[in-house]
């Protein structure tokens, strides 16, 4: 599943939007990717993105029933996926980039 | 003691394409640098609302369904820029960002019980068992191998945690309450890290206390070099929040944090890089943006440069102080509340089910190689945590 998220997701940053969103991430065998998607594809791929965490999260619920002490109670699971990178403009490097982070608590 | 999140996070270094962002970010005012050729400020608003709309959508789009108790009940997506020479000295380097979090206003979580908020308890069978669980949890991550030094570090580590807490329990910070203690751990195998810098693959803790009444009276006298860097943050928080329109938003919270990252040795990880930041973490005594003045700009407390003490978690004795000009930081957190009301203006209108909540601007200084040592860097942070009025 990790190897899923890896390949599909990563971050979005943007050239001159023109209704594109660039997505960045890497293959399974570690190769940078980049491709230009619409705003629907950009939307089945965050939605894709969002069931893989929840995927992650679920086995995470269930491990940390089976190994749950006295001394800690699992109260939160937080999943994040991103990345970043940097550019040159002018005299500076700015590090440009969205990122993700799913949170799941305990509800009634 | 109560939470520890186990944040999986990998982060995969990529190459971005050229953004435009917003004119605020990378501008610093008059007789500074500024890059004047950045006009795309439409186009990154246009950007900003697709992607916040399409995330929207998607957010609405899932079924809610629980995963063994738990409900999926808050995304968080952060952008980020960070530039070196910001503050006129080619070492330090400035990282700002902002986090948008979206709630699900409609699921119910469980509150946290008062008994679960415990302080962390003084005692060594204590400290070495939570050092304990901490340790299995690290090498159950399958990143870093278990050793002796491992958990006597950690031990260490947690030590200092509790005399920070302790200090500062002490110290009146005029119109802020100390109200929670966090202390970040993270280990990467390479690059920086660091909660919002680029990293390798990393292994991240955090542990959450929060503040109840003590069961004793404590002694110790407040540490007088970690107060005066925390009253002069405040101070000039105070200031900059006070002569700011955040439209629908409040501040919460605000975080200030204090680390060091250093490449081997302090747990004893020859190969891998360890971050260790406590964040000491105030609400306002006020709902309002009236907080008390603290004192006359000419004081010191209002023009004294910021002194970071760097050898509290280090073992190297000769290690020396740093200082930041309180003109550049106050600097940095005027860009801060810039980019906060950016994107609090944009997401102001989701109503629905799913809705931007809080904006969190991080700010964070990060001097490397001033011990001399390239593999040394120390960091200091400001958090402000936004919300819904």
């Amino acid at each position: 599943m990790k190897i899923l998220i890896l390949a599909v997701l990563i971050c979005t940053v943007n050239q001159a939007y023109a209704g594109e969103i660039t997505y960045l991430g890497v293959s399974e065998n570690g190769q940078e990717l980049s491709q230009s998607l619409n705003e629907k594809e950009f939307e089945q791929h965050l939605d894709l993105t969002l069931s893989a965490l929840e995927s992650i999260a679920e086995q995470q619920v269930s491990t940390q029933a089976e190994a749950t002490s006295n001394k800690f109670r699992l109260s939160q699971i937080v999943l994040g996926l991103g990345a970043s990178g940097e550019i040159g403009i002018g005299p500076f490097k700015l590090g440009a980039g969205i990122r993700h982070r799913t949170y799941y608590k305990r509800s009634l | 003691m109560k939470s520890i999140i186990l944040p999986l996070l990998l982060i995969v270094s990529g190459l971005a394409s050229a953004a435009s962002l917003p004119q605020s970010w990378v501008s610093e005012g008059e007789g500074r640098k500024s890059l004047s050729s950045f006009k795309e400020l439409n186009e990154t608003q246009e950007y900003l609302s697709s992607v916040l709309s399409i995330q929207e959508k998607v957010l609405l789009g899932r079924e809610e369904k629980s995963l063994g108790g738990f409900k999926f009940s808050t995304y968080v997506t952060d952008f980020s820029v960070s530039k070196s020479g910001l503050f006129g000295l080619s070492a330090l380097k400035a990282t700002t960002a902002v986090e948008l979090k979206w709630k699900n206003v409609q699921t119910q979580i469980i509150p946290e019980a008062v008994a679960d908020m415990e302080v962390l308890d003084d005692s060594a069978e204590t400290l070495a068992a939570t050092a304990s669980e901490l340790e299995a949890k690290i090498v159950a991550t399958g990143k870093v191998a278990s050793s002796p030094a491992l958990k006597s570090n950690i031990e260490s580590v947690l030590n200092k945690a509790k005399l920070m807490m302790d200090q500062m329990e002490h110290r009146d910070v005029p119109g802020w309450k100390l109200a929670a203690f966090r202390l970040d751990l993270s280990i990467g195998a390479n690059g920086q890290v660091w909660t919002f810098a680029k990293t390798g693959a990393s292994v991240r803790l955090r542990l959450d206390w929060k503040k109840i009444k003590r069961k004793q009276n404590n002694k110790l006298m407040a540490n007088n070099k970690t107060g005066g860097l925390v009253d002069k943050i405040l101070y000039d928080f105070s200031q900059v929040y006070q002569s700011q329109d955040l439209l629908g938003f409040k501040v919460k919270m605000v975080n200030v944090g204090v680390g060091l990252s250093r490449k081997g040795g302090l747990l004893g990880l020859a190969s891998t890089k360890l971050g260790i930041v406590g964040f000491l973490r105030f609400v306002p005594v006020t709902t309002t943006q009236s907080l008390p003045a603290l004192a006359d700009n000419t004081s010191a407390l209002a023009t004294e440069d910021m002194e970071y003490v760097a050898d509290e978690i280090s073992e190297n004795k000769s290690m020396n102080n740093i200082f930041v000009p309180r003109k550049k930081w106050r600097a940095g957190l005027e860009k801060g509340f810039a980019m906060a009301k950016y994107f609090a203006s944009s997401a102001e209108r989701f109503q629905n089910r799913w809705q931007v909540t809080e904006v969190k601007t991080v700010l964070e200084l990060t001097k490397s190689g001033f011990l001399g040592l390239a593999s040394t860097s120390v960091t200091g942070a400001i958090e402000t945590e936004l919300v819904r009025k």
